[in-house]
């Protein structure tokens, strides 16, 4: 394995990538009113904590190839920054998560179902 | 040129209301509107803003007498005309029922059209054609006859309907002459004014009022357009004093005398105004100058409120007008004019659009930051929220704010000079449930009510009041003066999405009609929306009357639930005749204001009944005198939803001849019902899924990520070794046959890591005897790691520099964390024997009697005793306090001096004092029996709570003579290997020191 002399810094992409989610999917939260779509609800789901969490891999696979060379510099505030990110994305998470309960458990009594 | 900028400008009129817009333009000179004038735009939009179907009668009275031909030389009046009445189709598309008809006048009157309606493009077609056919300087003959054109206009006007909005356009280019004959003159002045009109002055006179004040108790609003053309018009009368066909009069008394006839018009249009004096005019016998008033008007010259204004407009400067032209066009579309000063502006919250006017070439308007908005005339071309338009040297930006945050703030408009305006445009309109004309029941109680709403243009941006400055609505009438005052008493409720409510509105039972005024106030620069509409009060005791206005209904719960409701009607007091009392089919309105996040259209399946009936296609009742009867109203919707419905709906009540008319507004809660077993599932199914997927995902992801670094190319060393249990640890070499304390690495020490390169690379790794090596995969949310988990029976001190675990978690040696990189791991195994011995030892030192020490293993467990009988002190103190132990070390393969340096750095690493003495305390430490557990091989390491991948190696069997002194059945000695585990072959019992070609000789005095 050749071995690069320059120090390789450990990319911020991923802690980006996850405080724009949680800030759109807490957007998608407030902005419920005027977007008026169960769909967003969804969404925010799928990007709190699901899509935060694969962030959190995504940093993790980056550090740990970039530990093969012996050049790397290992940034884990970016893990530990990511893992609050995680759990701040999990209580947004529950927002969405009521909601969608309220709306199924509206569309069970729309259609009839457990009467 | 000016001609069209005075008839475009005429045109413009019929759009509406020019608000105070007109009057920060002071500074345009002669084309300024007077407070008069600006109301009488007010007047006119407020029209067309009331009732339900509002309708639009213009009537076009158009100069054609013979000065035309020197004040119009390009006939251009013909095409602004045209222009004009074009226009007329925005009102048409709106909804707004427009007729027009037209004249010409000069000494008689000469009709182009009567009353038609224009709809389609053929109708708009067809009047534009007229216009031009009529219109033009071929046909241009006679005096200008004032009387005439208003005479016919007002006989046109008086065939019309009360209900319409009417509005009279009277062009014109000169003063009242219709026969050339002073004594005419004043004719005609009298007749169009009234008495008012004196021999000497025009003050004198007092009497009734003329022909105009007529055209205003009509509801007609008169726009007059004069065109004071004076440089063509003293050229002409010059040319006329030459050729001796002017009586003697010089062009400039001529003119003069002009001016004085031209200055009637102010008064006939706008109700009152000044003449001036003039010495001219009093040689002919016409009356001094004065006061004059034409009309009833106020103190601050406005007429009485219900009694339309009229505007007196004068073109002289092109520009001037042209900028008149285009702020007319923006008040009547609503918007409120501001001077544009220093550059900027500042646009509120709630504004739907604004437009921007100027007169100069090189402009830039740029939003607030982060907008990105930057428009000049460069980028006209570029599309966007606005549009760009220029006439006659005016540019007029406008543009579609549409409420966006973003575009709120401040702007700038840079270059524009001193007279740029800014028109804000609120985009609202009121929207009454009853009609310009309607009844309410005299005595009680009534409620009006009904909607604020967007104009056409902004109809698709949804209404929130909140967004403006303020929102207030209020309920005007006329007072004894006939100023307009806030009704008093009347409970105003109006909600941020605009349905309003009047309630408590009880006018005396003397008035047998009200006027009354809705005037919307949104404060921050936006023009006031406002709303005429009359009422007559009709006396219930005739008639069936509901108890209320207002029938508020039980909630709608759910697709299967129905809202129930009172109405309650009240007989005739009076009179044997039936009474019948009936709801329409149809709700004029029916409001479903949902509050959930998603919206569902179900205004349609909204099912009402009346009595159990269904409503279609009439309900109807009779109640008789005297009598109360409660109507059970229901209403239900198979689609639920959150949401506050109101229902507007038309009733009329009729006994005899008597007969009354009006609405009832029903409104009830709507709540969407939630199965909750099924709510709590889903929110619970949902966060254990949010929880579990997560966690799944990066458990399956750790598991096939996670290696120990490639293991390619290294060599591992098993070193019998001896320390010092007091003091600075120092390793040194126990190797039987060593010849050195130093640990001297020699060639066959270090020796390949594993036959098989594959199994590098897999998660496991053999460790020769220092325990177990694994990857630590749980909590999956936490960062993995790498474990070293002692044998069982010994502990083991290692260092890793870059560890990220809590060093405290590893102090009693029976686990390390360790570099997912072998060639960085080295392990100093201890047997528990030999720390429990050396601790032995140090306590007979201090007292020299056998002492029993306090270990206490748990039961059952391997080498569990409890309690150690240490002997006194035998041997050598040195050699009895030397702690045996094995050193394993995994290297790089390189060269030996790599390996000696290695060894060297290790055998005196700084930490192993402390971390010995840690693991001393531990093993001192009494066991607590609750917490006691089973003691389970190694190979079992998943017992530990831990979900890792192991491997257990064998360590080799420990130097002779560890663990002599104890006495208590310890487990000591070589460790059997367990089945399946990988055993390393025992180190070397001599060594060769010179074998290994790849090995240098070591280092003196390592």
């Amino acid at each position: 394995m050749s071995v690069s002399s320059t120090i390789r810094r450990a990319t911020i992409l991923p802690l980006v990538t996850a405080l724009i989610l949680l800030v759109v999917s807490l957007a998608l939260y407030l902005l419920r009113y005027q977007l008026a779509n169960n769909l967003y609800f969804v969404l925010g789901y799928l990007l709190t904590p699901l899509g935060i969490t694969g962030t959190m891999a995504w940093d993790l696979l980056a550090q740990r190839r970039g530990q093969m060379n012996p050049n790397f510099d290992v940034r884990p505030t970016h893990t530990k920054v990511i893992k609050w990110l995680v759990l701040c994305g999990y209580l947004v998470a529950v927002l969405h998560i009521v909601e969608l309960g309220r709306i199924l458990g509206q569309q069970v009594v729309q259609s009839g179902w457990l009467q | 040129m000016r001609l069209s900028l005075i008839l475009a400008l005429a045109g413009s009129i019929l759009f509406a209301n020019i608000g105070s817009a007109i009057a920060s333009q002071g500074d345009q000179g002669a084309n300024v509107l007077s407070p008069v004038g600006q109301q009488a735009f007010t007047d006119i939009s407020t029209c067309l803003t009331s009732g339900k179907s509002p309708s639009l009668d213009v009537y076009y009275l158009i100069d054609n007498s013979g000065s035309l031909s020197y004040t119009d030389k390009g006939n251009v009046r013909q095409q602004v005309i045209e222009s004009s009445v074009s226009q007329l189709k925005n009102f048409a598309d709106s909804g707004v029922k427009v007729n027009y008809a037209a004249s010409t006048f000069a000494s008689g009157v000469s009709q182009i059209s009567s009353w038609a309606p224009l709809k389609s493009p053929s109708d708009f077609q067809g009047a534009t054609s007229k216009i031009h056919r009529e219109v033009n300087n071929q046909h241009l003959a006679g005096y200008t006859n004032w009387l005439g054109g208003m005479q016919e206009a007002l006989s046109a006007f008086q065939t019309r309907g009360t209900d319409s909005c009417k509005m009279l356009i009277w062009f014109t280019d000169g003063g009242i002459n219709p026969t050339g004959n002073t004594n005419d003159i004043s004719k005609s002045l009298k007749a169009l004014c009234g008495d008012g009109i004196g021999l000497s002055s025009v003050g004198e006179g007092r009497g009734s009022f003329g022909l105009m004040a007529k055209l205003r108790k009509q509801g007609v609003s008169i726009f007059g357009v004069l065109y004071q053309n004076d440089t063509s018009t003293l050229e002409k009368f010059n040319s006329d004093f030459k050729s001796k066909t002017s009586n003697g009069l010089t062009g400039p008394k001529r003119l003069e005398l002009e001016h004085y006839l031209m200055s009637y018009m102010v008064p006939l249009v706008e109700g009152s105004g000044e003449i001036p004096n003039s010495e001219v005019a009093a040689s002919f016998g016409l009356p001094g100058g004065g006061h004059l008033t034409c009309s009833q008007v106020g103190e601050n010259g406005l007429s009485p409120a219900g009694l339309p204004n009229g505007a007196f407009l004068n073109a002289q400067d092109p520009v001037g007008l042209s900028f008149q032209f285009l702020s007319l066009q923006n008040s009547i579309n609503g918007g409120k004019g501001s001077a544009i000063v220093d550059g900027s502006f500042s646009v509120p919250s709630g504004t739907a659009g604004f437009a921007v006017l100027t007169e100069a070439q090189n402009w830039k308007l740029e939003g607030p930051s982060g907008s990105g908005i930057s428009i000049s005339p460069a980028s006209i071309s570029k599309t966007g929220s606005w549009t760009v338009e220029t006439s006659a040297g005016v540019t007029q930006i406008a543009f579609k704010v549409e409420d966006q945050k973003k575009l709120e703030g401040p702007w700038t408009f840079t270059g524009g000079g001193p007279n740029s305006q800014l028109f804000l445009y609120s985009g609202l309109t009121i929207n009454l449930d009853r009609d310009r004309q309607s009844q309410v029941v005299a005595g009680r109680s009534n409620t009006l009510t009904g909607q604020i709403a967007r104009t056409k243009e902004f109809q698709n941006l949804p209404i929130d009041l909140n967004r403006f400055p303020r929102s207030v609505l209020s309920l005007k009438t006329l007072d004894d003066q006939g100023n307009l005052q806030d009704v008093s008493d009347v409970k105003v409720i109006l909600n941020p999405v605009g349905q309003f409510k009047i309630e408590n509105f009880k006018p005396s039972g003397n008035q047998k009609s009200v006027n009354l005024w809705l005037a919307l106030d949104l404060s921050g620069g936006f023009q006031q929306v406002q709303s005429q509409f009359d009422v007559s009060l009709v006396d219930a005791q005739a008639l069936t009357v509901p108890a209320a206005d207002v029938v508020r209904m039980t909630a709608l719960n759910g697709p299967k639930g129905t809202a129930t409701g009172t109405l309650t009607l009240t007989g005739p007091s009076v009179g044997s005749a039936p009474s019948y009392f009936c709801l329409d089919s149809a709700a004029i309105r029916t409001s479903d204001v949902q509050t959930g996040s998603s919206k569902t259209d179900r205004t349609s399946s909204f099912k009402w009944t009346f009595n159990g009936k269904s409503q279609s296609p009439q309900f109807c009742i009779q109640v008789n005198q005297g009598k109360t009867v409660d109507i059970a109203v229901q209403a239900r919707n198979p689609i639920q939803a959150d949401s506050n419905v109101v229902s507007i709906r038309s009733f009329s009540s009729k006994t005899g001849a008597a007969k009354l008319t009006g609405t009832i507004q029903f409104e009830f809660e709507s709540k969407a019902l939630v199965n909750p077993w099924a709510m709590a599932l889903s929110i619970m199914l949902l966060l254990i899924l949010g929880l579990a997927l997560p966690i799944l995902a990066m458990y399956a992801f750790n598991k096939l990520t996670t290696k120990f670094l490639p293991a390619v190319g290294m060599v591992s060393a098993e070193i019998p070794v001896k320390f010092n249990a007091s003091g600075p640890v120092r390793l040194l070499d126990a190797r039987p046959n060593s010849s050195s304390e130093t640990i001297l690495v020699s060639a066959q020490d270090f020796r390949p890591l594993a036959s098989n390169p594959k199994a590098t690379k897999e998660v496991n790794l053999q460790t020769a005897g220092a325990g177990v090596v694994r990857v630590k995969l749980w909590p999956p949310l936490s960062s993995p790691w790498f474990e070293l988990v002692s044998r069982p029976n010994s502990r083991s001190i290692s260092v890793f520099r870059g560890a990220r675990k809590n060093s405290e978690l590893f102090q009693s040696g029976k686990t390390q964390e360790i570099s997912p990189n072998l060639a960085d791991f080295w392990s100093l195994v201890i047997p528990e024997s030999e720390v429990i011995r050396v601790a032995s030892l140090a306590s007979n030192s201090t007292a020299a009697q056998p002492v029993i020490l306090p270990l206490v293993f748990p039961p059952g467990a391997p080498g569990a005793v409890q309690s150690t009988v240490i002997s006194s002190a035998s041997g050598s103190a040195a050699s009895q306090n030397q702690v045996s132990a094995t050193l394993i070390v995994f290297a790089r393969m390189g060269q030996l001096s790599e390996y000696q340096e290695r060894l060297n750095l290790i055998s005196n690493d700084a930490s192993l004092e402390k971390r010995f003495d840690l693991i001393k305390k531990d093993l001192a430490k009494p066991a607590k029996p609750q917490k006691v557990k089973k003691s389970k091989p190694a190979s079992e390491s998943k017992s530990n709570g831990f979900q890792a991948e192991a491997v257990q190696v064998v360590t080799p069997p420990p130097p002779p003579g560890a663990a002599q002194n104890v006495t208590a059945p310890m487990e000591s000695g070589p460790f059997p290997p367990p089945s399946g585990a990988t055993v390393f072959p025992a180190p070397p019992t001599a060594q060769t020191g010179n074998s290994g070609p790849l090995l240098p000789a070591p280092p003196p005095g390592a």
